[in-house]
């Protein structure tokens, strides 16, 4: 087994050791262990950083001998995914190091970085366009765009439940263990906002790639449709929750609707169709 | 041992025999100073809430008759008046009475706060009257370090029990932190006023008062620096609250499920808590339906103070195991007490020796005295060790007894005086376990 196996069996261990103490937390079964539940994601974090790394300098998976980010196969996407995820959560949501937070993300990370292990066909077509200074911004902010809209998502999820458990008034071990109603909804907007910069970024980072890549800065095709449809879908969002102050359950399940274009555009378009987004050659 | 507690509490006593035992602050310390007066007495420390009064001493046997007899003489009353409800405690189980209550497990909100600061104040000014000597000393102080660890490392004070406080706690679960949510009082019964009083004391900021009598609601205001309205004016003065506390007198309900509906179209659905403790209930209950309107009313509250309670009394055995821990280590710490003046005068007899042999050869050792007396006080400190952790195994175990009769037959100790210096008292007392 070479480095990269060794480094992901590693990074799947530190978060796998998180989740059980974030759980045994959640479940009252070891009290007081979500610090070091916290250090054990942000072990696993390093360990994924160094994957990345070693993904990222690997010669010997560089089929035109440049070194290139390693999302070149649904494998690789799927554990920079996950790495951006962590990103996301360890740099930006300092203050959500619960253990119901990472009761449900932890998890998610070792799932995103299972498909790493299989050999799936790598895009060739990614790897000329790897020396493109605009074609790195436009998959590093989409990505972290993406994570954010994730985390987003389990806000509102977790919002959603808390709202449900204050309406019928039923204490459960889940809703003693949520941040506050308020705190929640903030949460999920916040990361909308940065999600929506950042899918900013990557779109208008792919339209400058696209221009030199291919002589136009709009393509037709479904993927850059979809990401369009979603950053607007999120910015109109924002707009009725920060501009028009609209709150409550409703908004919240409105950015819980609009995850599912993020879902279409990040994995649906590429799942159906081969190429760099979906009939672009 | 010779500890004894004298008292009666929520439990054993009805209200109005309680009210007339309890001592205020002013006349605790009054009695703290007469109590120095009783015969037999060495220390002694009392204890006296709305809900209990005990009256904790240390002293020769018939001492607890001495304490019934002080708390008629103080109060002025007949014994037989109370008499009947009063509990007498002895030894290890008024050690573990003093624990228990000090941990909240005595008292009538299992798990309450305000018992640990009021033993905490009766410890501290039986200590600046200098009724505390050093066995009560040691008792308070570690049933206040019980009363804390118990609330830290177990859930037995978490979840609010007390209607205003769960409003406090759900508002929090609502709002998070409160950093000024506005609150609008409908009417201004004690109750509203206590909710709103722990709100504000959380963070919640502008308060209006409705009330159907204006001058009430201008009272009420003028007390908390809240802003007093006609009673027609709360329609919209609910568009600008958060919270709202309702416990109006109305046979019906006033707030109506169409205008909360409209009212939120109008604050676009920002999150609306209703606290409804009146009865008849001021809220229709269909109001609760409206998205982001949560709506509690009195039964409801209730529910949850019983929820929470039910999850305290699961913890009371946890805290019965660390109390249970901290009385064997208090009955050691007893124990080993009695080994102390032991222990000195065995320090002292080999002082003697060690005094005797150094004076000797001293006149060999000239220039070397330092190395010398070095060298002998290691060789004592090592002759003394095995024999001191015996003896403080023993106070764990049982038959400490034993030993010390034979140290004392064994070196004659009996006629030997203790240590008179500070030096030597200091290394009996380190010896001690705490």
């Amino acid at each position: 087994m070479n480095l990269v196996y060794w480094l992901l069996l590693f990074a799947i261990g530190a978060y796998a050791i998180a989740f059980i103490l974030f759980a045994s937390e959640f479940l009252n079964v070891i009290e007081k262990r979500v610090i070091w539940a916290a250090r054990f994601v942000e072990l696993g974090f390093l360990i994924h950083t160094l994957l990345i790394f070693a993904e990222t300098f690997s010669v010997s998976r560089s089929v035109t001998n440049e070194f290139h980010l390693p999302v070149t196969t649904l494998g690789e996407a799927s554990g920079f995914f996950a790495w951006s995820l962590a990103f996301v959560y360890l740099i930006l949501l300092r203050q959500m190091r619960t253990e119901t937070f990472g009761v449900i993300l932890t998890p998610v990370l070792i799932l995103f970085l299972i498909p790493v292990f299989f050999p799936f066909h790598p895009n060739e077509e990614l790897f000329k366009h790897f020396h493109d200074g605009y074609f790195l911004i436009h998959i590093l902010s989409a990505f972290f765009g993406y994570a954010s809209f994730a985390l987003s998502f389990i806000a509102a999820l977790f919002y959603l439940v808390l709202n449900r458990a204050l309406k019928e008034k039923t204490s459960s071990t889940f809703y003693h263990r949520l941040p506050p109603l308020e705190d929640l909804e903030r949460l999920a907007f916040r990361t909308i906002q940065w999600g929506v910069i950042l899918l900013g970024f990557a779109i208008l980072s792919g339209a400058l790639w696209a221009k030199t890549a291919f002589g136009s800065f709009i393509l037709k095709e479904p993927k850059s449709f979809a990401s369009f449809l979603t950053w607007a879908v999120y910015l109109v969002i924002i707009y009725l929750h920060e501009v028009l102050q609209i709150k409550g359950k409703r908004i919240v399940l409105m950015s819980l609707g609009a995850f599912v274009l993020v879902l279409f555009t990040f994995l649906g378009t590429s799942l159906f169709h081969t190429g760099l987004h979906a009939g672009v050659r | 041992m010779d500890l004894v507690c004298v008292g009666l509490n929520h439990k054993s006593c009805p209200v109005e025999i309680r009210e007339k035992i309890a001592f205020s602050e002013s006349a605790l310390s009054d009695a703290l100073v007469k109590m120095g007066d009783l015969e037999g007495l060495r220390e002694w420390f009392v204890l006296s809430t709305c809900n209990r009064v005990e009256l904790y001493g240390r002293g020769f046997s018939g001492v607890e008759e001495s304490l019934i007899h002080f708390l008629s003489d103080f109060h002025g009353l007949e014994g037989c008046t109370y008499r009947q409800y009063l509990y007498q405690l002895h030894g290890r189980e008024a050690a573990r009475h003093l624990f228990r209550v000090a941990s909240g497990l005595d008292s009538l909100v299992v798990g309450e706060n305000e018992i640990y600061g009021q033993v905490r104040n009766a410890f501290k000014m039986a200590n600046e009257l200098k009724s505390l000597d050093s066995i009560l000393y040691q008792l308070v102080e570690r049933a206040l370090r019980v009363g804390k660890k118990v609330r830290t490392e177990t859930k037995i004070s978490k979840g609010a029990v007390s209607v205003s406080s769960i409003a406090v706690e759900l508002a929090e679960k609502i709002f998070g932190k409160l950093t000024g949510e506005r609150v609008l009082i409908l009417g201004t019964g004690k109750m509203s006023e206590l909710t709103m009083k722990h709100l504000v004391k959380a963070g919640a900021g502008e308060i209006t008062v409705a009330s159907r009598t204006y001058e009430r609601a201008l009272e009420l205001s003028q007390r908390y620096g809240a802003k007093p309205i006609g009673f027609d004016a709360w329609l919209r003065a609910i568009r600008t609250s958060d919270i709202v506390i309702s416990s109006t007198a109305a046979p019906h309900a006033i707030v109506k499920y169409e205008d909360v509906k409209a009212v939120m179209n109008e604050r676009r659905h920002k999150p609306l808590f209703f606290i409804d403790i009146a009865v008849p209930r001021d809220v229709e209950s269909r109001v609760g339906e409206i998205d982001d309107v949560y709506l509690y009313d009195i039964d409801d509250l209730k529910t949850v103070s019983e929820s929470n309670l039910r999850l305290r009394k699961k913890e009371i055995s946890k805290c019965e195991v660390m109390i249970e821990r901290e009385l064997e280590s208090f009955d050691q710490w007893y124990e080993f007490l009695e080994a102390g003046p032991v222990i000195q005068r065995l320090t002292a007899y080999f002082d003697e020796i060690v005094e005797t042999e150094v004076t000797k050869v001293a006149p060999k050792f000239k220039g070397r005295e330092k190395e010398l007396k070095s060298l002998v006080q290691k060789i004592k400190a090592s002759l003394l060790h095995t024999p001191v952790e015996k003896l403080k195994e023993s106070a764990k175990v049982g038959g400490m007894e034993r030993y010390l009769e034979t140290l004392h037959s064994l070196f004659r100790l009996e006629e030997r005086k203790p240590s008179q210096t500070k030096e030597k008292e200091s290394s009996a007392q380190d010896a001690l376990p705490h």
